[in-house]
């Protein structure tokens, strides 16, 4: 399994018994709900939130028990979380070193990853099509923003076609020069230009004897690298660099949660609120956490004392964890849950501010 | 308009020097304002029928067509010819999608719609501002009750086209028995309509049919049947395993043949690829289910094989119809065992609702009505009732024709909804039984000791034309001997920065 095999021993690493397969599974699909989002902060997982949407549960499942059985991992079956044992720790370890460092940066790239993609692809069905003086040619995308996007930057680079291609070229070819062998191949497989249609993840598997897994991670993975080194370095690779764009705010906050952000700004108190959306009090929790959790600078004092969030901050740091019920018990119930998620959100923007 | 005209059209718009059967007859009666019904042979030609009017006419041209993925690409290939005026509205278009393409309308002549959008309300109104010439229903079987699948917003169509100001109208199938045919023109609303009747046998297609005893065996023979010849080949599954596992099967032991599957579980940017591997004969042979074919328009398919056989006769000619676009000899394999008879009558049976469903549906239904609640958007209520699509579409049309719904609101009658019960078990008896009389027909022809090509083509029509190949393996076609000749075409691994060159068209090949 290898990748995936890393990426998962990493997340069951993380997550220290703390949390079942499912959890796993909504981080890596990329699920929008407040308890994925804030479990990706809690264990500092962000990395590999949403790097692979299409991820079948039962895959998972599959693939957390095939590590079960070469007793890599250990699930205590009252609660169904796996956790490491010493030998797959051992193994977290050779497989760190074959792998990293990772690209992945999937609480920020996740929405873009996939335009990135589908553009980039089009695009260079599209300029070799021209090169080759084939204008009827069949979009491999049926998405027409693509489409219309594709067209207009071909537009603009099209009175020096044949030196725009070059570069193009020459910049993709020195990024892929930067991953391992297997990793440019499969992207390079995967790339269609005039007359050479690119390949299904089921035939790179097939080619590469690879699982269908490791291939779209490879994929995935070499996007995410090639779309931050045109972000960091545009005057490096100018052509590449009309696939990136400008940096810009968050859109991971759900619509709802932005609509009780909006009444908690006109001043509402969160039981007013609950009564107005007809919500559940716990909703409405959900989107504070939410919001907390996406926004570095939201108020958390709106809710929650200093000396509040101190105490509870306290015990976390000495219990070293992240259940809920863990801290919740040894404050002796004197909070309730959502002040301490609330608490919790606030301290892993201080923990990934620390990491920078 | 003069002939002479019509053909030069042809040749500007489409690049073709002369029409192919029936066209020509079709495209004259259409611009001359006549409604038309046109059966033809699949893969005849019969979109150039209303496309090449499109272009020629003042107004726009509305097309019904049953499926998204055909739209998608029709749209495509017409717009990769330079036809930039055409676009497709469907249910996959986001709401903001919608909206604009909804307000930039009038700037297309031909527009793409499923008939499920044309009972939206903003769409219909938004094509009646538009100066609607022509009306086409594309795959007009579907809108017979005897068709092949239970479309239920077809049997609007008659309304949609008086609120559009009653334009010509076009129909148009490849597969429609007589009694379909009838149905078509009344179910449009039409009394009369010019038809223009062509037999569909193809005469460049060989028929063959082997039984065996196991469907492992299937393999087997089809790797026999392969392995020598030079064939673009599409094979048939009824499940997307069986398509994978004989894919995985039939590439290790055809080393040097290019096997893939396609069906509708794949992500669709897969689909794509090998859908365009396959056009472009970077593929030899593709293991498919029905999800692949109708918008496939390759020219060179040399064998289309039925591993599975789909639900009936209507549908299997649709299937082979892929074969020989190009004129050339094709041929058609069927390979029966007689457990295959298991799995269309599972579809069939999931195609409509069971008893307790429909239960569960009045007392859903009676609930809502109680609490005064509207009728929520069909992928709510089939999910909490656990119905399929067609499962509910089936029950929620006769709901409106019996009046125990009226658009989104709930009517309630107690005696009405009892007679309604026991109405729909019937209903859903009855096309149960029509459904498996159907597939039997199939099923017979399997069976049937004869020519195959006068039995499959028996209940369309009275005469064959002479076909131009070997008739079938009945009328002596020697097909397990015979070969499309050889050529290796071994998809060969290059390093990565080779393989790169060669996308970009760089190096001594291309340069
Ligand atoms: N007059 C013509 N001369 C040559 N080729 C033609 C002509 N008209 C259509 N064709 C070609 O015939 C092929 C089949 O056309 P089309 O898809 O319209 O068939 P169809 O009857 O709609 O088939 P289906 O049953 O699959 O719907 C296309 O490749 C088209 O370009
Ligand atoms: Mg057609
Ligand atoms: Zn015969």
């Amino acid at each position: 399994m290898r990748v995936f095999e890393y990426i998962l021993l990493r997340c069951i690493n993380s997550i220290n018994g703390e949390r079942t397969a499912a959890g796993i599974y909504n981080l890596l699909v990329g699920k929008r709900s407040s308890q994925t989002l804030q479990d990706a902060h809690a264990y500092q997982l962000t990395d590999f939130f949403a790097i692979y949407k299409p991820l079948e549960r039962i895959e998972l499942f599959h693939a957390i028990n095939q590590l079960k059985e070469e007793g890599k991992i250990f699930i205590k079956s009252e609660d169904e979380r796996p956790e490491l044992t010493a030998y797959g720790n051992e193994h977290l370890g050779r497989l760190s070193n074959e792998w990293e460092p990772l690209y992945f940066n999937g609480i920020r790239l996740h929405e873009k990853i996939g335009l990135f993609e589908e553009r980039l692809y089009l695009y260079i069905q599209t300029i070799t099509n021209m090169k080759k003086g084939n204008k009827q040619f069949l979009p491999i995308t049926d998405r027409n923003d693509i489409l219309r996007w594709v067209k207009m930057n071909y537009k603009a680079n099209k009175t020096h076609l044949m030196d725009h291609i070059h570069s193009i070229y020459h910049e993709l070819y020195s990024l892929l020069s930067e991953v391992n062998e297997e990793e440019a191949a499969v992207f390079t497989y995967r790339l269609t230009g005039a007359g050479l249609i690119g390949l299904s993840k089921q035939q790179l598997a097939d080619m590469f004897h690879l699982p269908v897994h490791n291939v779209h991670l490879h994929i995935q993975h070499f996007l995410h690298h090639l779309y931050q080194a045109i972000e960091n370095k545009p005057g490096t690779y100018p052509s590449l660099s009309i696939f990136v764009e400008e940096k810009e705010t968050s859109h991971l906050i759900t619509n709802s949660a932005q609509k009780t952000y909006l009444f908690i700004k006109q001043g509402m108190d969160l039981e007013t609120i609950s009564e107005r959306r007809r919500l559940k009090m716990s909703t409405i929790h959900d989107h504070v956490v939410e919001m907390a959790l996406v926004q570095p600078d939201f108020p958390v004092s709106l809710f929650v004392s200093e000396q509040e969030v101190k105490e509870i901050s306290q015990v976390m740091d000495e219990l070293q964890t992240n259940k809920l019920k863990s801290i919740h018990d040894a404050l002796r119930g004197k909070f309730d849950y959502f002040f301490i998620r609330l608490v919790q959100a606030r301290m892993q923007h201080q923990k990934s501010e620390a990491k920078i | 308009m003069s002939n002479r005209s019509l053909e030069k059209e042809l040749k500007h718009y489409f690049g073709f020097d002369t029409f192919k059967t029936g066209q020509k007859e079709i495209i004259s009666d259409v611009m001359n304002g006549r409604d038309t019904l046109g059966i033809l042979p699949t893969g005849s030609g019969k979109s150039v029928c209303y496309q090449l009017p499109a272009m020629l006419a003042e107004g726009v041209t509305v097309v019904v067509s049953p499926l998204v993925s055909l739209m998608v690409d029709q749209v495509k290939a017409l717009k990769a010819k330079g036809f930039k005026r055409v676009t497709a509205i469907n249910s996959f278009l986001s709401q903001e999608q919608k909206k604009q393409l909804l307000s930039q309308l009038s700037h297309y002549k031909l527009v793409y719609v499923s008939p499920e959008i044309l009972q939206n309300p903003l769409v219909k109104e938004r094509l009646k501002t538009l100066p609607i010439s022509l009306f086409v229903v594309d795959e007009a079987h579907c809108i017979s009750q005897w068709g092949h699948e239970f479309r239920t917003d077809y049997l609007k169509l008659a309304n949609v086209i008086e609120t559009f100001n009653r334009p010509t109208v076009l129909a148009l199938s490849g597969t429609a028995t007589p009694e379909v045919q009838k149905d078509i023109v009344t179910q449009l609303g039409m009394t009369d309509m010019e038809s223009h009747i062509y037999a569909m046998d193809k005469e460049n297609i060989s028929f063959a049919i082997e039984h065996v005893e196991h469907p492992n065996e299937k393999l087997v023979k089809i790797e026999q049947l392969l392995k020598y010849q030079h064939a673009p080949t599409m094979i048939y599954f009824s499940s997307r395993q069986w398509a994978e596992k004989a894919s995985g099967e039939l590439s290790s032991n055809l080393p040097d043949k290019r096997v893939a599957f396609y069906h509708g579980g794949m992500e669709q940017s897969d689909r794509l690829l090998i859908q365009q591997q396959f056009m472009n004969d970077q593929l030899d042979v593709i293991c498919c289910t029905s999800a692949f074919g109708m918008g496939i328009d390759k020219k060179n398919i040399r064998y289309v094989i039925h591993f599975h056989l789909p639900t009936q006769t209507e549908s299997f000619i649709q299937e082979i119809g892929r074969a020989g676009r190009d004129g050339k000899h094709s041929i058609s394999v069927v390979y029966y065992s007689p457990s295959d008879d298991y799995l269309p009558k599972k579809l069939i049976q999931s195609e409509l609702p069971e008893a307790p469903d429909i239960q569960k549906t009045l007392n859903y239904l009676f609930n809502l009505y109680q609490s005064g609640a509207k009728l929520p958007v069909d992928e709510l209520v089939q999910q909490e009732l656990e119905l399929t699509e067609t499962q509910w579409r089936f029950i929620k049309y006769h709901c409106h024709q019996h009046h125990l719904l009226y658009q989104q609101t709930i009517v309630f009658n107690r005696d009405k909804w009892k007679d309604f019960h026991t109405f729909l078990t019937n209903q859903v008896e009855n096309r149960f039984q029509y459904k498996m009389a159907k597939f039997s027909e199939l099923i017979s022809w399997v069976h049937r000791q004869g020519c195959r090509r006068k039995s499959l083509y028996q209940p369309f029509q009275t005469s064959l034309k002479t076909p131009v190949v070997p008739c079938c393996d009945f009328c002596g076609f020697d097909w397990k001997n015979f070969t499309f000749g050889q050529k290796e075409a071994v998809m060969i691994q290059q390093d990565w920065n080779e393989r790169l060159r060669d996308i970009f068209l760089l190096g001594d090949k291309h340069e």
